[in-house]
């Protein structure tokens, strides 16, 4: 029963559960090798490829992770059965957060055997993309759920994305906003700060998906205005 | 199963959808008649477990909806036909009644596909179980609606509005289906479409903004009408007293059907009511006062 569901779910979480997260690594990796390939430096080629974990994969599992939560085609009748609805959508969102995990891992295994690696080494490498997806897919999956609208939600997650990319020293100079620092690794390297940002992201994302999962289990709040 | 409501009531807001509804519910297929927003589907989410009231008490076979372990109780046993099920376009009939099995707790996959099997040839979709269901027209969808709703064999079928936008012959198959499914389970059939009620439910009740207006056998809502349903044959404009329920032209005139406590015209005769004139009769409020 459990590997059927599980297949269900999966399928149910559509396509770009499966196919987002690589999309963002490969994308990452083809500019990387195309900036070598075309005399970049070796420098200009890590740090490409430290984005495609930390600033790429994140906005990507984000966008399917309000997918999943918004679209639902028979939300009623999930609410009327004994399994419950949050651990139905939680499946889902565990089945993108399995091959973001797995994918991130063997990539970030790959880049250390091409002698690329940069960043932080042993179980602290986890921290690179777990933190700022865990923050940015909680907040999208937040958003979603509050709103009920996928543009919303997407808007909101572009907004931020783009915003720490435009303001970063904004971000990293403000003792307030440098835990919410999506990109700290790739742009000031995982020196003093490094963790306690990590921290922050990592807290932050639990109370996000934390919240998400209270508001999902208010049903006024998941079905369309009453007809009554 | 047995279905007790005492004084369930519903807010969302400053909007009151449910006012002290109170409620028996026994055996066989009953009726819940209501004009649009007079509540229906919320009394059938609160029944489903799919909304909490904001207060009163529903007991349902035994157990208090009010209550989580209550709810999960009944939605065990529970079978639900919500007014818009919306389908999975990217899968089969069996691969959807597969995935609901689970949900509703179907382990054994051999018992599950055999149900599936079953209940897809019950609605008549054993022939088309293997085509993606966005090519399914709207009465195919309702049928595969019913086919879930029935996966575990439940004691219990909450239909909301089974028969909107269904053409005269699927609303007929799917009225005699539920009809079917109605001797060996409670069948609450919610729906604004009085014939629906009339062709399949002994006991019905009656909500209107919030409240039940009426509750008890078919019989005794169309005995409302008695004395108050007048036909009036004329060539003329429809009479404008009471409320004209019908009127058929032929070649004599338009027979008009009345419901007036009155008689809306001079040669106006009394004529034996049908149920919707019973509940066109009870929404008036007229008082079936006796003429004659």
């Amino acid at each position: 029963m459990r590997l059927t569901i599980w297949l269900h779910e999966a399928r149910r979480a559509g396509p770009a559960a499966l196919l987002a997260p690589p999309a963002a690594l490969l994308f990452a990796a083809a500019i990387a090798i195309f900036i070598r390939a075309t005399d970049g430096s070796r420098d200009q080629a890590q740090t490409l490829l430290l984005a495609g974990l930390e600033a790429i994969t994140p906005l990507a599992v984000a966008m399917v992770a309000l997918t999943i939560v918004t679209r639902e085609n028979c939300r009623e009748l999930h609410l009327s059965l004994p399994t419950p609805h949050l651990a139905t959508i939680g499946r889902r969102l565990g089945v993108l957060g399995a091959v973001t995990a797995v994918l991130c891992l063997a990539h970030t295994a790959a880049v250390a055997v091409a002698g690329y690696r940069t960043g932080p080494g042993g179980v602290a490498s986890l921290l690179v993309w777990a933190a700022p997806t865990l923050w940015l897919a909680g907040f999208a999956a937040l958003v979603a759920t509050v709103t009920r609208s996928a543009v919303l939600a997407s808007s909101a997650v572009a907004l931020v994305w783009i915003g720490e990319q435009v303001w970063a020293s904004v971000f990293v100079g403000s003792p307030l906003l440098r835990p919410l620092f999506l990109f700290f690794t790739s742009r000031v390297g995982d020196g003093p700060g490094w963790a306690a940002n990590r921290v922050g992201l990592l807290a932050g994302g639990l109370l996000l998906l934390t919240v998400t999962a209270a508001v999902l289990s208010r049903p006024e709040r998941l079905l369309s205005e009453e007809d009554a | 199963m047995h279905i007790e409501i005492a004084d369930l009531r519903r807010r969302f807001g400053r909007v009151t959808a449910l006012d002290g509804v109170d409620l028996t519910v026994t055996g066989g297929m009953f009726g819940l008649l209501g004009t649009n927003g007079a509540g229906k589907t919320t009394l059938m989410r609160i029944l489903a477990g799919v909304l909490p009231a904001t207060s009163g008490r529903v007991i349902a076979g035994g157990h208090d909806l009010s209550t989580r372990a209550g709810r999960v109780a009944v939605q065990r046993r529970l079978g639900y036909l919500p007014q818009d099920l919306g389908l999975y376009p990217d899968l089969t009939p069996t691969e959807f009644l597969d995935y609901v099995g689970l949900l509703k707790g179907l382990d054994d996959r051999a018992a599950r596909r055999r149900q599936a099997g079953e209940l897809l040839d019950l609605v008549g979709l054993s022939d088309v179980a293997g085509r993606k269901l966005k090519g399914f027209s709207g009465g195919m969808r309702r049928r595969v609606g019913i086919a879930q709703a029935l996966l575990g064999d439940p004691a219990l079928l909450i239909v909301d509005e089974p028969t909107v936008g269904l053409d005269p012959e699927e609303r007929i198959r799917f009225r005699t289906l539920l009809s079917s499914l109605a001797d060996a389970r409670t069948v609450l059939l919610s729906t604004h479409i009085v014939e629906d009620v009339a062709q399949t439910c002994r006991q019905t009740a009656v909500l209107a903004a919030g409240r039940v207006l009426f509750t008890g056998a078919v019989t005794d809502l169309t005995a409302r009408a008695e004395g108050v349903t007048w036909e009036i044959v004329t060539p003329g404009p429809p009479p404008t007293d009471g409320v004209v329920v019908s009127a058929i032209a032929r070649a004599d005139g338009t027979h008009y059907r009345v419901v007036s406590p009155r008689p809306p015209a001079p040669d106006a005769v009394l004529v034996t009511p049908s149920l919707e004139e019973g509940y066109v009769a009870l929404m008036r409020s007229s008082v079936p006062t006796p003429v004659g």
